[in-house]
């Protein structure tokens, strides 16, 4: 199956979670998914720039949006935030109104000709869609068996303005489904009013902590080998952060992350430094000895 | 809305949480059977568990139709208004989160009151009102209009990830204080939004702490009366904030400034201008750790080409 | 019995809604000391919540001016208020009210040119702020604001049980604090007690949850003279289900920017009553109550159902953009451009209350102001309870100047504390819990005190009360004896507040040997201009209570001696 999509990985993927993009390439490859990545695109302005400006958010997005409509490419995402600034702004853009002819004069002026508004989708969503679990359960050699995986879908994935789906189409059911296939447990830790505090980590890292650890905390209680995220922004709170969280409820987690790409590519029979399960802060050793895998 | 239909024969099951701080030692479920009747709420539901089973339940309610804001109760771990909220067929009936049990579904709710107040919550104009009625047009006051309907229930604080499970706590001496919640921040922002609001609220809402907010858009999923907290109230409170006197609020514009100039976010960059450079290097360890495990670059990766093209989207956006 | 909490103040004010609130601002700004007491939460309950209607005044022409004191007095009161009194609330509801709450933030709807909103016919006044039937919650959230910022002293889920009057002097008030149960005795000047219109005394009430009768029957005991308190309105279209939504009122006035309004339909489906069939009348409450009458004598609707309100020829616009009840309708289903919504009738507010001199808000019983919807002077307009408050606040700061504090009555607190604790006691063998004595309570008055009045049922009546209060209550008691935030004793004292309230407006009720406005009697079914243009005054005498009757004010006068009341268009 032919499949070509503009990629946006959004800056956390091409910085502190390049793992994310390295086993999002992997799975690419494997699932003849071919990806045109949108280089140039900039920051999506994560939850930032909304607070600052409204206007500038919806044009940065825009601008992003264009440059996979130049292309007649529907985007591929990997972080849900950027996910859901993509999806928000195409939603708008597709208003008929007084306020989407002001941003597109704006645009023009920046030197930006919107046309036409493309398909915006995560990488989930994308496999449910065009590939679908039967089809991609034929390609686990690898069934994670055994393995209790909480997954932990991105609050933006599912609620605000940039929210994906509902029902059964839904991002929180996509991810559980997903981790089923690849032959592991999911395990119902997540709570509604769980977050994983990423937004506030620089601004009030004791509280964000607090957050985290409280997802955390139940993962250990549950009987969680390892956490499974579709964001990058989430992975960052929940790994690389774990030490923290640990350290404002006072206990150990000792709980690898894994992003959901990886999760499938070991279930498609990937190798550990493939897809750059070496690069976690907590580290993922547990993972690959109960897998025996080779490092 | 209702997820199972329930017929008139229905029996719906209700699992009451019950404690009363002077003389019980720990909380007690009791589990009565009701039968469905057409549209029942859960407020119907503990009328009848006090009416019809003699249970002396204490819950609070005043209107029964969206006014009060005071039926707020957790129903199957959700926020919920009982006088709004649809029976089901097995509840799960709990006092809300976040704020300290009274008895059995009775909370405290004052330290969220009390944050309201003082935060000024009244309009203020320094401009003198002249005579009734004022000259308004509808979308003069398109900014506060969405929150209007806003009853101060505070289910949305009951179930923010950023307030402190007790509550906001008082204000420090230096009127610093803990994030008090989207329900108190919508009370302040359909004062701070109103065209004729004059009082400059930036140094109180960055000691208030609203760049707290993580974004999790929980406070929207549940309100009951579809209020868009988020974007209508916390994002421009936010934006009043980052412009407050002391600088602790201004993160989202050291962000924008970030990717004015780098195009993607450069975080080491970021981390060092949001914490300032004696308290980033006290984290040297970690992001040593970080180091090691790949996890950082040092230096910027976009092309000119991007940044300009960032930069133009800036300058048309008018900064 | 451990010693109350004492409390000195100048005035204390009961209640928390518009009236009391306006009281309290003023006494604040007077420069005395006040102390708000309040059984539910500040600008969180009773009547004023629910103003869904406002009217703009036009009481710089006189002409307009002299009209709408005629409207109100045949069509709002069938000739029982004072046409005096709504001359001076109007001018206040203009001059002072709307600039002061426009100047407080509140929003009147306007349209894209910035008119304000009303209906098609300007001539109802009507306004919003900024929805039809969320306009009283916003005026209180405003108003609350103002209160809380500006510190008045303020006790909240605190009942006041009685008001301690010695010599026809009022010295303070007992009450119960509902978090911690401790008893507080109040010392006081003045008391202004403003508890409202609103009294849930029958199944199915416009009154909040915790408004039982609790001012008329301390006032009663007291010895005030009450005044017209059979006069009781009805709202006859109120959704019909979830029980809870009671209060989800279907206003039958003209709707904002048309000039549609409700129509009713009988079981048959076909309408029996529209704001057309007397376009005179802009807010024909009590013609609905009149015409369903007669659907339910044809057996085309009963009171608590089998008749429905229909939108369907309203523009859904019109009820989407300008009506807080529409969510109500499509929260459970109910698409109103094609669905009739089932109604039933509740007891709305008592147009009588604390007989008062509505020059000065004052009771029979000195240092007692009664202002708002729990006087006898009228009823039904928020706006006008704050020029209500506002006056009961000066009459009582120039007493609280005047005076020195009252003697307490150590006695009557000390009896008034056994009682309130009396009640703290586990029911017995076979006994109820207050809240299901109060449902029983309901139940005699909705079947036998509904719209449909004769001297059987309102006997019938009696009989069933004093065999609840002679049965019932007795055995009667709370399921747990704590302190804490218990609200079975909350629904104990209800219980007896209701009993008496309760006796004395059925027996008030047997005094009007006429029918007039919601007020029916059919054994009586004419109004009698000739001998009833009159108020009927009740007080307490020794165990019983003594009636007398007063000319109602003659400014506007019916033309007929005699109307037959279910033909009458007032």
């Amino acid at each position: 199956m032919a499949m070509k999509f503009a990629y946006y990985p959004g800056c956390t993927a091409k910085g502190s979670t390049r793992e994310a993009d390295i086993a999002t390439k992997w799975l690419a490859g494997k699932l003849g998914i071919e990806l045109m990545e949108l280089v140039d695109a900039g920051c999506c302005g994560s939850c930032e720039i909304k607070a600052v400006n409204p206007t500038l958010h919806f044009m940065l997005n825009a601008r992003i949006l264009s440059m996979a409509a130049d292309r007649d490419l529907e985007i591929l995402t990997i972080c849900d935030t950027c996910q859901a600034n993509l999806l928000h702004t195409s939603r708008r853009m597709q208003e008929e109104n007084d306020a989407k002819k002001s941003l597109l004069e704006r645009l023009k002026s920046a030197g930006v000709s919107y046309r036409a508004t493309p398909r915006v989708r995560h990488l989930a969503a994308i496999l449910r869609d065009e590939i679908g679990v039967e089809n991609l359960r034929r390609h686990v050699v690898r069934p994670l068996e055994g393995l209790r995986v909480a997954p932990f879908a991105c609050c933006h994935s599912f609620r605000g303005p940039g929210a994906s789906g509902v029902g059964n189409e839904g991002s929180r059911e996509t991810l559980e489904a997903l981790v089923a296939l690849s032959g592991a447990t999911p395990v119902a830790a997540r709570l509604d009013s769980d977050c994983c505090g990423f937004h506030i980590l620089m601004v009030n890292e004791a509280l964000s902590a607090r957050a985290a650890g409280k997802f955390l905390s139940r993962c250990v209680e549950m009987k969680a080998d390892c956490i499974v995220t579709t964001s990058p922004l989430c992975h960052t709170a929940l790994d690389i952060y774990q030490h923290k969280a640990e350290s404002v409820a006072g206990r150990r987690f000792d709980i690898p992350v894994l992003h959901v790409e990886q999760l499938l590519a070991l279930a498609f029979g990937a190798e550990s430094k493939a897809i750059g399960l070496e690069r976690h802060m907590v580290s993922t050793a547990s993972i690959v000895r109960r897998m025996s895998m080779a490092a | 809305m209702d997820d199972t239909p329930l017929q008139a024969t229905t029996r719906l099951s209700a699992r009451i949480f019950r404690f009363d701080p002077a003389t019980d030692t720990a909380p007690r479920y009791e589990t009565i059977e009701v039968p469905h009747e057409p549209r029942m709420r859960v407020l119907d539901v503990l009328d009848y568990a006090v009416d019809e089973c003699g249970l002396s339940i204490g819950y609070r309610y005043f209107c029964g139709v969206k006014r009060c804001g005071m039926c707020g109760v957790n129903v199957n771990g959700k926020p919920v208004l009982a006088c709004w909220e649809a029976a089901t067929a097995s509840m799960v009936i709990e006092p809300l989160s976040n704020m300290p049990v009274i008895r059995d579904l009775t909370v405290d709710r004052s330290a969220f009151e009390r944050a309201t107040v003082e935060l000024e919550p009244r309009l203020v104009r320094t401009t003198p009102y002249t005579s009734f009625p004022e000259h308004y047009t509808h979308d003069d006051v398109a900014a506060t209009f969405p929150l209007m309907n806003c009853i101060e229930c505070y289910v949305c604080s009951s179930t923010c990830p950023a307030v402190a499970v007790t509550g906001p706590g008082p204000r420090d001496r230096d009127g610093h204080r803990d994030f008090v919640g989207p329900g108190t921040l919508v009370q302040i922002a359909k004062a701070a939004l109103h065209p004729k609001d004059e009082l400059d609220r930036s140094g109180m809402l960055e000691l208030a702490s609203v760049d707290n907010c993580m974004s999790c858009h929980r406070c929207e999923e549940v309100c009951p009366v579809g209020i868009p907290i988020v974007s209508h109230a916390i994002l421009p409170l936010r934006a009043l904030a980052a412009k407050g006197p002391r600088g602790l609020a201004r993160f989202p514009l050291d962000f924008a400034q970030n990717v004015r100039a780098n195009a993607d976010i450069h975080s080491a960059s970021l981390f060092v201008k949001a914490h300032g450079l004696w308290r980033a290097l006290l984290r040297l360890p970690m992001v040593l750790r970080m180091l090691v495990h790949g996890k950082t670059r040092m230096f910027a990766a976009a092309s000119a080409s991007a940044r300009q093209g960032i930069d133009a989207i800036f300058r048309a956006a008018g900064l | 019995m451990s010693s109350p909490r004492a409390v000195e103040t100048d005035i204390i004010v009961i209640g928390g809604g518009c009236a009391g609130v306006y009281a309290a601002l003023k006494i604040q700004t007077e420069g005395l000391r006040v102390l708000q007491v309040v059984k539910g939460f500040l600008g969180r309950s009773g009547a004023s919540i629910f103003a869904g209607n406002l009217q703009l005044q036009k009481t710089k022409d006189p002409v307009e001016e002299e009209r709408f004191m005629a409207v109100r007095a045949r069509y709002g009161s069938s000739y029982l208020n004072d046409p005096d009194y709504i001359k001076r609330a109007c001018r206040f509801t203009e001059d002072v009210f709307f600039p002061e709450m426009e100047q407080r933030g509140l929003y009147l709807r306007r349209d894209a040119q910035g008119e304000l909103v009303t209906s098609a016919d300007r001539k109802a006044g009507n306004v919003w702020a900024p929805t039809q039937g969320f306009s009283g919650t916003m005026i209180m959230e405003l108003l609350r604001k103002e209160s809380l910022v500006r510190g008045v002293p303020l006790l909240q889920e605190t009942m006041v049980t009685s008001l301690l009057v010695q010599d026809g002097i009022v010295a303070g008030v007992t009450a119960l604090d509902i978090v911690r149960g401790e008893f507080f005795v109040i010392r006081a000047k003045a008391v202004i007690i403003a508890t409202g219109p609103g009294n849930y005394l029958a199944t199915r009430s416009t009154a909040t949850r915790e408004q039982c009768g609790n001012g008329f029957a301390m006032a009663y005991r007291a010895g005030a003279d009450m005044q017209d308190l059979e006069m009781q309105w009805f709202h006859a279209s109120d959704i019909a289900s979830p029980k809870s939504w009671m209060r989800l009122h279907l206003y039958p006035n003209p709707m904002p920017v048309t000039d549609k309004a409700l129509a009713l339909h009988g079981a048959d489906g076909k309408v029996f009553f529209h704001l057309g069939m007397n376009p005179k009348v802009k807010q024909p409450y009590y013609l609905q109550m009149r015409h369903l009458y007669n659907e339910v004598k044809r057996g085309n609707a009963d009171w608590h159902g089998g008749f429905s309100g229909g939108f369907m020829h309203i523009e859904p616009e019109i009820m989407e953009n300008y009506s807080y009840q529409t969510q109500f309708f499509r929260h459970v289903g109910i698409d109103i451009t094609k669905d009739l919504v089932a109604c039933g009738i509740t007891w709305h507010m008592t147009f009588g209350g604390i007989r008062t001199d509505n020059r000065t808000m004052a009771t029979t019983i000195e240092g007692l102001f009664a202002p708002g919807g729990v006087g006898s002077h009228g009823v039904g307009s928020i706006t006008y309870v704050s020029y209500d408050g506002t006056i009961a606040a000066e009459q009582a700061c120039e007493r609280a100047r005047r005076i020195c504090l009252p003697a307490l009555p150590e006695d009557l607190a000390q009896r008034e504390q056994e009682r309130v604790q009396g009640r703290l006691s586990r029911k017995t063998g076979d006994g109820l819990l207050p809240a299901q004595v109060k449902k029983r309570i309901r139940a005699v008055m909705s079947e036998k005190m509904g719209y449909v009045k004769s001297e059987a049922k309102m006997t019938s009546a009696l009989g069933d009360l004093a065999a609840i209060r002679d049965d019932l209550l007795p055995r009667m008691g709370v399921g747990s004896e704590s302190r804490t935030w218990n609200y079975d004793w909350v629904e104990a004292l209800d219980a007896e507040d209701m009993l008496d309230v309760c006796d004395l407006t059925i027996r008030a009720s047997l005094q009007r040997r006429e029918s007039r406005g919601y007020f029916f009697r059919e054994d009586y079914p004419y109004i009698d201009n000739r001998n009833w243009l009159k108020h009927t005054v009740a007080r307490r005498s020794g165990d019983g209570v003594a009636f007398e009757f007063t000319e109602a004010a003659p400014i506007f006068r019916p033309e007929a001696e005699i109307d037959d009341f279910l033909s009458a268009e007032y």
